[in-house]
């Protein structure tokens, strides 16, 4: 068999992006560890107070807490709702759509301030009292263009053959959606929901003005930075990529070993 | 009205009911339940807006042990984001705010804040005068808030570096090019060009002082590192030696001197840029007596010393600074003689144009 | 067809009444308050046009450019840099895929605003790349122009904003059929032209939404090019934000918003029309 350079090159360049991409990370576990309040090199000393100092805060637990919360919901609403939209501009294309998709994808555009503030202003005018609802209303209408474009953009040149052939043996619209549509948009799935994971786990404006008496992790971790106490921060980050790295190994040798048994 | 935070971004003439009419939903409205906050009226409860810094575990800790009153904080992380969200219909959640002073009068004037009783605040008798009877936490005769914590913002350096230093002038001087830092926003950084060119009243600056002070921070850009936007980033800048002198925080002294750097500050003898903090509270809290409660607590001799040694800023109490050993009260970046030197922070007579000029200066 | 009326309302009235609901409605508020003015902290409904004619001054249509200007370079960086990485991903890699697609999204799990911190201490006079530098002897004095100016501003948003783009261009890549790639070879085809006539085109509807996943953040993005853009950070979103501060010029700071949005949803309409796949289809 022959050697697939192209395979190595793109392997070598894909590892220098990933290294790009976890430099930042590699200095924030690093000053994780810092004694000083004051980030500059070289360190001032080791010591792991402010890991315990995390594990004693019952407020960041909370707010780590309602994060996870606010991301869970968003993923689930937002991807069904997006998918369903996206398969729907699919299928009726065409002129008459194009208008439909341009407005599925506004709430992108528009700054998250504003996003924020506007929602903001809404809840109050019909008298919606804020919780971690109105949080996540806010969060799917942010992440939902994403999930949409995504799931276009996986569709297009989708063999609408297979479709039609389904239609005459008599499936139902359903059928179809869910034995032939979902398992094609997987990848699109999958990444659309890594994407409002991310987007929502990390949003700190809209949440802000949509929250009422809830912190979330952002919120701490914002409101803490502004004024210099840094450490700490840092070793919610490390412990935040430490955790979810673990549970995407579990995940991916879960599938695996499913996937092995006949 | 008991709510008339609602109407404010609502433009004159129409009333909230036609709106609610218009958009058909002032029968939902009536079928909600009242909100949560008159129900829970007799606990002892408190949702608390702040800065992280106040809301911090130790404060709830200690308020509970206390006052047996159960602090609920949610953060903000900038005063505009405040008055955002309480404009928004925030009034309806929150019972009380930490405003620095400059915003009382806009937050007043927009109904979003509530006064205090005097006579419900017997530690004010322990406050540095300066504060106890500044005019910028009253409106219209009405107390909107006695000081619990204060600050300078004012010139820091590396003592190393520059020596001794006591005028604005060393962050104008060719000889620091590109090692001065200045603070991303108007109101400090307009008011430090202004109080350079000798203008006494920064905050009511006419148009023309206004363009000279956008002309000298025009050509102070070359010489300057970075504007900085939080009082992280100042910090480390000093540290790592990335700027020499900056205008910054004086809270950053005591944990640079902790870190090893031979951080001095000095108000300048052309003056220096003063804050203060109170609680406030929020317009509709159907807790004042609690919240009255609770800021006296922070005017508490206890509270300030508590504070001074846990977040390192001035605590407002005489008493407690008494209680402080003097290296520490040097290094909190106070010199409580002098405060008649410091020009408190104000809301300029035409803040969008202060900003103008601020966007003016970084775009060119 | 059959059941035309029925379909489209089980897959489009979810979606559109929850965008109806919480964005519509409320953004209908923001352009009305754009045409409104604010006198003494209140805001006054009469119809003005001053907030969009005030946009048309130096300072604003300046500032619009720089921060057009900036996206640029940041989408094209993202898109040569990203590009390869979703290719590998895709086509070459079949044990690990979830786990490195999993890599490439992880460091976006930390708040931005650390890893913005972080790049202080990377780029700094006395950071990482510095130290590292003088340390192989490739310079003597340390680099100053690495943090505080653009190129930091740069590095840093392409760091937060590539993997946006990496994951629908994965999701594109993946589903192209092997045997147009075999056909396109048996054709004669090297590899070069197999990307470029087959690959490349199919890909597009990828690349398109990639690097609107890349500008439009870019766009609005202001905290990032404040923290590391030293005097020359002024974007057009910190000027927004101001604007609903304690200065309550919402009229202002809606129209800003509102031709922000126009701007991006000229690019975004550009972007979608020349993204459909063509050539090999």
């Amino acid at each position: 068999m022959r050697r697939d350079n192209v395979k190595i090159v793109l392997g070598i360049w894909t590892g220098l992006v990933l290294l790009f991409l976890f430099a930042p990370l590699i200095i924030v576990a690093i000053f994780s560890f810092n004694t000083s309040t004051i980030s500059r090199f070289p360190l001032s000393g080791y010591t792991l107070s402010w890991y315990a100092k995390l594990f004693g805060d019952g407020m960041l637990r909370e707010a780590l807490w309602n994060s996870l919360i606010i991301a869970f919901a968003t993923v689930v609403v937002s991807c069904s709702l997006g998918i369903l939209a996206a398969v729907g501009i699919h299928r009726h294309g065409g002129r008459f759509t194009s208008g439909l998709r341009a407005f599925s994808l506004t709430p992108m555009m528009v700054p998250r301030l504003v996003i924020g503030i506007a929602l903001l202003t809404f809840y109050n005018l019909i008298q919606i009292d804020l919780s971690l609802f109105t949080v996540i209303a806010g969060h799917i209408v942010m992440t939902m263009p994403y999930v949409i474009l995504i799931a276009l953009a996986r569709l297009v040149g989708f063999e609408k053959t297979l479709e039609e052939a389904a239609w005459d043996l008599g499936a139902s619209t359903f059928t179809i959606f869910r034995e032939i549509m979902v398992p094609f948009l997987k990848p699109a799935i999958i990444a659309a929901g890594l994407m409002s994971f991310t987007l929502s786990f990390d949003e700190v404006v809209v949440t802000f003005f949509t929250t009422g008496r809830e912190n979330t992790l952002p919120m701490m971790i914002w409101s803490k930075l502004r004024f210099g106490i840094t450490p700490e921060v840092n070793a919610i980050a490390t412990i935040t990529v430490l955790i979810s790295g673990l549970f995407a190994v579990i995940a991916e040798l879960t599938l695996r070993r499913a996937q092995e048994k006949p | 009205m008991e709510r008339e935070s609602i109407n404010l971004l609502l433009p004159r003439g129409i009333s909230r009911r036609k709106v609610m009419q218009l958009m058909g939903v002032s029968g939902l409205a009536a079928a909600m339940p009242a909100s949560l906050r008159s129900a829970m009226a007799q606990d002892k409860s408190l949702s608390y807006f702040t800065w992280s810094s106040w809301g911090e575990e130790p404060f709830v800790v200690k308020a509970k042990q206390k006052l047996s009153v159960e602090l609920k904080p949610t953060f903000y992380s900038s005063s505009d984001e405040m008055m955002a969200k309480l404009r928004g219909g925030g009034t309806k959640i929150y019972d009380m705010i930490v405003p620095v002073q400059n915003y009382i009068g806009p937050a007043a004037k927009a109904g979003l804040i509530e006064p205090l009783n005097p006579a419900s605040l017997p530690n004010t008798k322990d406050i540095f005068e300066q504060f106890a009877t500044s005019p910028q936490w009253r409106v219209d005769g009405k107390l909107y808030g006695i000081p619990f914590v204060w600050g300078a913002n004012a010139m820091a350096f590396n003592r190393k570096e520059t020596g001794e230093l006591d005028s604005l002038g060393a962050l104008f001087d060719p000889k620091y090019k590109g090692r001065i830092a200045m603070r991303d926003e108007p109101e400090d950084t307009l008011a430090v060009a202004a109080l350079q060119l000798g203008i006494k009243k920064p905050y009511s600056m006419e148009e023309k002082e206004l363009q000279e002070v956008k002309k000298l921070l025009i050509s102070q850009k070359p010489l300057v590192r970075a504007y900085w936007k939080n009082v992280a980033d100042v910090q480390n800048m000093l540290a790592s030696g990335e700027v020499v002198v900056a205008w910054a925080f004086l809270a950053i002294i005591a944990p640079l001197l902790k870190a090893g750097v031979d951080a001095g500050w000095v108000w300048p003898k052309e003056g220096a840029v003063g804050w203060s903090e109170a609680i406030t509270p929020v317009k509709g809290t159907g807790k004042i007596k609690l919240v009255e409660e609770y800021a006296n607590f922070t005017l508490s001799p206890e509270y300030g010393e508590f504070m001074a040694r846990t977040t390192r800023y001035a605590p407002a109490s005489k008493v407690a600074i008494s209680r402080l050993e003097s290296q520490l009260v040097k290094d909190l970046g106070i010199d409580i003689n002098n405060v008649g030197r410091l020009v408190f922070k104000d809301i300029p007579k035409d803040k969008s144009r202060w900003n103008e000029i601020w966007n003016e200066v970084k775009a060119a | 067809m059959r059941a035309r009326v029925s379909t489209y309302l089980a897959f489009f009235a979810a979606p559109k009444l929850w965008l109806l609901v919480f964005f519509i409605l409320p953004m209908m508020a923001m352009l009305l308050y754009s045409f409104w003015r604010v006198i003494d902290y209140q805001i006054v409904a009469d119809f003005t046009l001053r907030n969009y004619q005030k946009i048309g001054g130096s300072l604003y249509v300046g500032v619009f450019l720089s921060t057009i200007k900036l996206s640029i370079y940041v989408t094209v960086l993202s898109l040569l840099i990203g590009y390869p990485v979703a290719y590998f991903l895709a086509r070459k890699v079949r044990r690990f895929k979830m786990t490195l697609l999993l890599l490439v999204i992880l460091p976006l799990w930390t708040s931005y605003l650390v890893r913005t911190y972080a790049w202080m201490l990377i780029l700094g006079t006395q950071g990482v790349v510095n130290q590292a530098l003088m340390g192989l002897g490739l310079i003597t004095q340390p680099q100053t122009w690495l943090l505080y100016s653009d190129f930091a501003v740069t590095i840093a948003l392409v760091h937060i904003y590539m993997p946006y783009l990496i994951l629908p261009l994965y999701a594109v890549l993946e589903k192209i059929d092997p045997s147009l790639l075999e056909a396109a070879w048996d054709l004669g085809g090297g590899r070069i032209r197999t990307f470029l006539s087959v690959i490349l085109p199919l890909s597009l509807p990828g690349i398109a939404s990639g690097c609107l996943f890349v500008f439009i953040p870019s766009m609005g993005a202001f905290v990032t090019p404040e923290l590391l853009g030293g005097t020359r950070s002024i974007m057009i979103g910190s000027i927004i934000a101001q604007q609903f501060g304690v200065a309550f010029e919402y009229p202002f700071g809606s129209a800003l918003a509102l031709v922000l949005m126009g701007i991006i949803f000229a690019t975004a309409a550009i972007c979608l029309r020349y993204g459909k796949p063509r050539g090999a289809v």
